[in-house]
């Protein structure tokens, strides 16, 4: 099946404060998708509901076809959970820890052993197996965290802001790590502040905002509901007496090519050129500075991020 | 299995458990026991008890009677002819005077000694009790049989005890209830507060098993902790439990029940506990102990007898110094009962929560 999670007019309330309102979006099966937005956007409430740890009060949740409130301890076999806060025994030993967890699965014997020695190689923490938790860096602690998740080989994966306080090079081992898991077949749900992250990783993005789905989609596709364009900053040496109205219209005369003008920043004369999101000119444009004798000194480009998609489909920043 | 093993090891590899269910309680049980000691005095000292007495050569019961008192070091006993000038002599060098009067009533002519007076009132109660139960059964007819024993059997207690054997056993009972009911709860508010309740909440795996595997992972502790406290208080400083192995084994049976179901007790109220489990299983244990007599020459009527760690005391007290089981069986199968129901209640709060 193509939907491997569905989540349907899904609403949560507590009390007077409305978490998730109205919620609907699906996850294929084998792609990352995002989760994003701001503080107290629903995304947690979402994941606890998706993960049976938290009821709702409307709608419909699925997990490879099964019911989440009907189907409860059928779908938490499918699920393996990385919360966003290290849930782990400090006393345990890292192997120990990935035993323990993937023992409630039903993992027993030899094939315990076997999954719990894999899934801590596949977080680089093979060698730190003996090493109790307590006395772990964080980064190790996020990455054994996400072992203990992933041991019993889940179909799903939930992934609550999995990065936060860790080292670049951890950081950089976890995310090499989903896209393997995402190659070994497995679907993963991803919360992260970190727009870069979601924007490296995901296939797919959904963000939240106050508890409803604001938009959904690849990046490119969200970038697109919030702009057109994308705009390059070229800093250069002018040749004195350039005519600089003329240079922009015969900028303009590139295909793609919608706004050319010259701003002063911080006493430097710049060269904002706005084009289309699907601009390919760029040599052309190089090429024709060249001819004007524009002394290149550097190029900058802006693309359109979630931040701006954000900003344009809610009117605030995600902060 | 690996529930078990990861409650055992988070216990044995926290070395702050190590000292306080081990070595703190057998230092306490020595401290106590010997600075302790010394406090410990009745408030008034019975004062050494001359009597003078008057009796008939045909009253051998009642001669028998004094001689054995004498003997056990209960009375000095003088025996003279005149009444009269006996009585001269009370407060003097007689505390009181005995005597059979005509018609075979004793009669005791006490002396200003209120202590000495009380001491003797009991002893003759006692003996007059016996004698008005022989008389009775003579005069119907039942002959009492031949016995070998003397009227009062000459019988100590047999028992010597001193504050640090009393201080052992009310050690252990502490360290039962604190561990118990602290270590029990604190269990459950760390495994809410290192995120293990979140995975275990999460996973497909049976409630009621987690918990029940996770009180189980506790009896190791409960008996280490039982087991060290015993052999460090009775090896090192001499405190004194059971007569015989037997009975030692049996007290360490017993512990163990009740450190299991205090354990069982402290799991489930921290399933219901919103607090750090110190702040409120300290005052009650420390309450729950100190109105039952266990630190303080406190008893009160009506309020100390509801007090389960009396029970249990009174129990241990009753195997050690009497090799009695009756008293330790009642309570054990009682404490065995409400493990069965806390563990159930606990497993069925645990299968209910879904969130911390």
């Amino acid at each position: 099946m193509d939907e491997f999670v569905k989540v349907s007019n899904l609403v949560k309330n507590y009390g007077n404060l409305c978490a998730v309102d109205n919620l609907s979006f699906s996850v294929r099966k084998g792609e990352i998708f995002g989760l994003l937005g701001p503080n107290g956007a629903g995304k947690s409430t979402t994941i606890n509901i998706l993960t049976t740890l938290t009821e709702y009060d409307k709608g419909s949740v699925s997990v490879a076809g099964l019911d989440t409130v009907r189907d409860r301890n059928r779908v938490k076999a499918f699920i393996g959970t990385v919360p966003q806060d290290i849930a782990l025994h400090p006393f345990l030993t890292a192997r120990e820890n990935v035993r323990f967890f993937a023992s409630l699965y039903g993992l027993k014997g030899k094939k315990l052993k076997e999954e719990a020695d894999r899934a801590l190689a596949f977080v680089g923490l093979e060698e730190k197996g003996d090493v109790r938790t307590n006395r772990m860096s964080g980064g190790m602690k996020r990455r054994l965290n996400i072992a203990c998740g992933i041991a019993h080989r889940p179909g799903l994966i939930v992934m609550d802001e999995p990065t936060v306080g860790v080292d670049a090079q951890s950081r950089d081992l976890i995310l090499r790590s989903i896209l393997t898991l995402r190659e070994e077949g497995a679907t993963v749900i991803y919360t992260s502040h970190y727009m870069q992250e979601v924007e490296e990783i995901c296939d797919r993005i959904a963000i939240m905002d106050r508890g409803a789905m604001v938009a959904c989609g690849t990046e490119q596709e969200l970038v697109a509901l919030a702009t057109d364009r994308k705009t390059y900053e070229v800093e250069g040496k002018l040749p004195a007496g350039l005519d600089r109205s003329g240079l922009c219209g015969r900028i303009l005369l590139l295909p793609d090519v919608k706004d050319a003008r010259f701003t002063e920043r911080e006493g430097r004369c710049v060269l904002e050129v706005a084009t289309a999101l699907e601009f390919d000119g760029f040599m052309q444009l190089l090429q024709l500075l060249e001819r004007e004798k524009v002394t290149l000194r550097g190029i900058n480009t802006r693309e359109p991020n979630l931040d701006a998609v954000f900003l344009a489909l809610t009117g605030r920043e995600m902060g | 299995m690996q529930i078990f093993m990861a409650v055992w090891k988070t216990f044995y590899r926290q070395k702050a458990n190590l000292f306080f269910t081990v070595f703190f309680p057998s230092i306490l049980v020595f401290i106590l026991g010997t600075l302790l000691e010394q406090w410990n005095t009745a408030e008034q000292r019975i004062p050494e008890i001359k009597i003078a007495y008057v009796a008939e050569e045909d009253d051998p019961a009642f001669l028998k009677f004094l001689k054995e008192t004498e003997r056990q070091g209960l009375l000095e006993t003088e025996r003279v002819q005149e009444k009269e000038a006996a009585l001269e002599k009370i407060d003097g060098r007689y505390a009181a005077v005995l005597c059979r009067e005509t018609g075979g009533e004793l009669v005791l002519y006490q002396g200003a000694d209120s202590v000495a007076n009380r001491t003797l009132q009991m002893l003759l109660e006692g003996y007059s009790s016996m004698e008005r139960a022989a008389a009775l059964s003579l005069s119907q007819g039942v002959v009492p049989k031949e016995a070998s024993a003397d009227f009062v059997t000459g019988e100590r207690l047999g028992v010597e005890r001193s504050m640090i054997d009393y201080y052992a056993v009310s050690c252990l009972v502490m360290i039962l209830f604190m561990g118990g009911c602290i270590g029990g709860a604190n269990a459950i508010y760390e495994w809410k507060k290192d995120g293990v309740f979140l995975r275990t909440a999460v996973s497909p795996a049976e409630k009621t098993k987690v918990f029940c595997m996770a009180v189980l992972g506790h009896f190791p502790m409960v008996f280490v902790e039982e087991a060290a406290v015993m052999a460090c208080s009775a090896l090192l400083f001499g405190a004194r439990y059971g007569k015989g192995v037997l009975e030692n084994l049996a007290l360490l049976l017993f512990f163990f029940v009740v450190g299991i179901t205090l354990t069982a007790f402290g799991m489930a109220a921290g399933l219901l506990l919103r607090c750090q489990p110190v702040a409120v299983m300290m005052p009650l244990s420390w309450t729950v102990l100190f109105f039952s007599g266990s630190f303080a020459q406190l008893k009160i009527d009506g309020i100390t007898q509801l007090m389960p760690a009396w029970y249990i005391q009174e129990a241990a007290f009753d195997l050690t110094l009497f090799g009695n089981y009756t008293r330790a069986l009642s309570v054990g199968g009682i404490c065995l009962v409400c493990f069965v129901a806390l563990t159930a209640f606990g497993a069925a709060l645990f299968c209910r929560k879904r969130n911390i």
